[in-house]
C-alpha cells in the first residue's frame, strides 16, 4: 500500500508557521527540553537568514500571510540589535508585501525596555515560559548552575505588565502540577497573566522520561482539567486557556477537519536551523538524531531551498511514514475527527517510528481535554470562556 | 477506546463511523454538533489553521 497521494505527498501548498532557530543556545537548562545542541552558542548569520527569506519569498509554498516563529533555543540570546538588523532584511526581501507576523517565544530571563521597545514597533507576539509559583517552576526550569529562575521570570512577567505590553504564558505540566488547578489559577490572577496555554511533559528528543510514565496518568490529567474549566468558567472575562479555546472549537464546528493536521502535512511547518537546514512536519524533529531518515534534514537554504525539500529522498521517507500513522490513526482511534492523526515527532520518540498510531502525548494532551470538553457539553450547553 | 497497539495496514478496517457505539466519541460528538449547530462565519473557518498553529506551537 503506497499512502502518497502524489509526489508532494499531499500538501496544499501553503506555508504557515516558519521556525527559526536564531541560535540553539538557551541559558536555561530546563530538566524537560528536548533541544539536544542548547549549549552550542552558535549564531544564523545573516547570510544564511537573507538567503532564507529569499527562498521563502519565492517559494511555491507562501500565501499571503505567514508567521515566523523565533524558537528552538532562547531566541533573545541573540541581541536585539541582531533582530533589527534580521528585520529589516526580511521587510527589504518581502517584495509582495506578505503579511508576516513575527512570533517569540522566550524564557523572558533576557527580557529588558530594550525588547519590549523592538517588541511594540513590530507588533511582536510574545510567549513566556513560566510554570507557576517557584515550587512548581523552579523544579525543572534551571538555569546553568542549577538555580531557579523563577524570580528572573517573574521580573520578565512585571515588565511587561509595566509597559502594558501583551503576552501570554506557556506552562509545561508535570506530575507535580496537576494536583495545583487551584494554585496555578490564583497564581495567574494574582499576576495578572489572562491568557495562558498548557503543554504536557512530553518524551521528545533529549528528554527520554517524563514525569508521567511511571503510572497511567489520564485521570489525573482529566481532573486537571476539569478542576481548571471550572475555575475559568466560574471566573468570566479572567483567563483564556488555550487548550480550551481549541477543544472547544474543534468540537463545536464540524468542519474542524477541513484544516487538516500541520503536523503531518509537509511544508505548512518549516523549521530551519541555525545554519540553514530545513526540516518539515514536527518542529521538534530539528536537531534530533536518525541515521534512516538523514536527522531529519531535507536540504539547506544555501542548496535547493525551500522548493527542493520534496524532492529529497529522505522527506519521502518521512512523508510516507507519517501518512502510514496517519492512516493507522484513522484506522484504530475514535478521536481521529478530532486529532487528525496526532503530532509525527511524539510517534517517533515515544513509539520508534512514524508509521504507528496512540501515544502518551495523544492520550494525556488530546484525548484527555476531548473527554472532559465532552462531558462538560453534555452537561450543559451553555459555555462562556475567557 | 483506541488500540494502544496497531493494526497492520494490509488489513482492512471498518471506519470509525461504520462501529459506531451510542456512547462512542463520534456519536457523542454528533450530538454535540448537533445541539450546537455550526454558525462559525467562514471568515474563522479562514483563520482557524493559523490561530491553531501559532497558538498551538510548544514553546518551552
Amino acid at each position: 500500500m503506497d499512502p502518497i497521494p502524489n509526489a508532494m505527498c499531499g500538501t496544499k501548498g501553503v506555508l504557515e508557521l516558519l521556525v527559526v532557530q536564531a541560535t540553539p543556545f538557551c541559558n536555561v537548562d530546563c530538566a524537560y527540553c528536548y533541544l539536544p545542541n542548547r549549549s552550542s552558542t552558535a549564531r544564523m548569520s545573516e547570510a544564511t537568514l537573507e538567503r532564507l527569506f529569499e527562498s521563502v519569498f519565492s517559494s511555491p509554498f507562501v500565501s499571503d500571510r505567514l508567521t515566523v516563529l523565533w524558537h528552538a533555543g532562547e531566541p533573545l540570546v541573540a541581541d536585539v540589535d541582531y533582530y533589527r538588523r534580521v528585520f529589516a532584511i526580511i521587510e527589504r526581501l518581502n517584495r509582495s508585501s506578505i503579511r508576516v507576523t513575527h512570533s517569540i517565544q522566550t524564557n523572558g530571563t533576557l527580557l529588558n525596555r530594550d525588547w519590549i521597545e523592538f517588541f511594540r514597533q513590530h507588533n511582536v507576539r510574545i510567549g513566556i515560559s513560566l510554570d507557576g509559583p517557584p515550587h512548581l517552576h523552579d523544579r525543572y526550569r534551571r538555569n546553568r548552575n542549577g538555580g531557579g529562575t523563577y524570580e528572573k521570570v517573574l521580573q520578565a512577567v512585571r515588565l511587561l505588565r509595566r509597559n502594558d505590553y501583551p503576552f501570554h504564558v506557556i506552562t509545561v505540566l508535570t506530575r507535580q502540577s496537576l494536583s495545583a488547578a487551584h494554585e496555578l489559577f490564583s497564581f495567574y490572577i494574582e499576576h495578572g497573566i489572562s491568557d495562558v496555554a498548557f503543554n504536557i511533559e512530553e518524551v521528545q528528543g533529549e528528554h527520554s522520561r517524563s514525569s508521567f510514565q511511571e503510572e497511567d496518568p489520564g485521570e489525573a490529567v482529566r481532573s486537571f482539567f476539569r478542576d481548571f474549566l471550572g475555575l475559568v468558567e466560574s471566573h468570566p472575562g479572567k483567563l483564556e486557556v488555550r487548550e480550551f479555546a481549541g477543544v472547544f472549537g474543534m468540537i463545536t464546528d464540524s468542519r474542524a477537519a477541513d484544516c487538516d493536521n500541520p503536523q503531518t502535512e509537509p511544508m505548512r511547518i518549516v523549521t530551519v536551523g541555525v545554519n540553514g537546514e530545513l526540516s518539515t512536519f514536527s518542529p521538534e524533529l530539528i536537531g534530533s538524531r536518525s541515521e534512516r531518515y538523514k536527522n531529519f534534514i531535507f536540504g539547506n537554504v544555501h542548496q535547493g531551498g525551500l522548493a527542493g525539500v520534496v524532492s529529497q529522498r529522505n522527506f519521502m521517507d518521512v512523508c510516507a511514514d507519517i501518512q502510514l500513522g496517519v492512516h493507522r490513526c484513522r484506522q484504530s482511534c475514535e478521536y481521529f475527527e478530532l486529532c487528525l492523526g496526532g503530532a509525527p515527532a511524539n510517534k517517533f520518540f515515544e513509539n520508534g517510528g512514524f508509521d504507528s498510531a496512540e501515544t502518551l502525548h495523544c492520550r494525556l494532551s488530546k484525548k484527555a481535554l476531548i473527554d472532559i470538553a465532552l462531558e462538560r457539553l453534555e452537561r450543559a450547553p451553555g459555555l462562556q470562556l475567557g | 477506546m483506541a488500540a494502544i497497539g496497531i493494526a497492520p495496514a494490509a488489513v482492512p478496517q471498518p471506519p470509525p463511523e461504520q462501529s459506531m457505539q451510542a456512547n462512542s466519541i463520534p456519536e457523542r460528538l454528533r450530538i454535540v454538533r448537533e445541539r450546537f449547530g455550526t454558525e462559525e462565519s467562514q471568515d474563522i473557518k479562514r483563520d482557524r489553521p493559523t490561530v491553531r498553529f501559532t497558538q498551538w506551537y510548544k514553546g518551552r
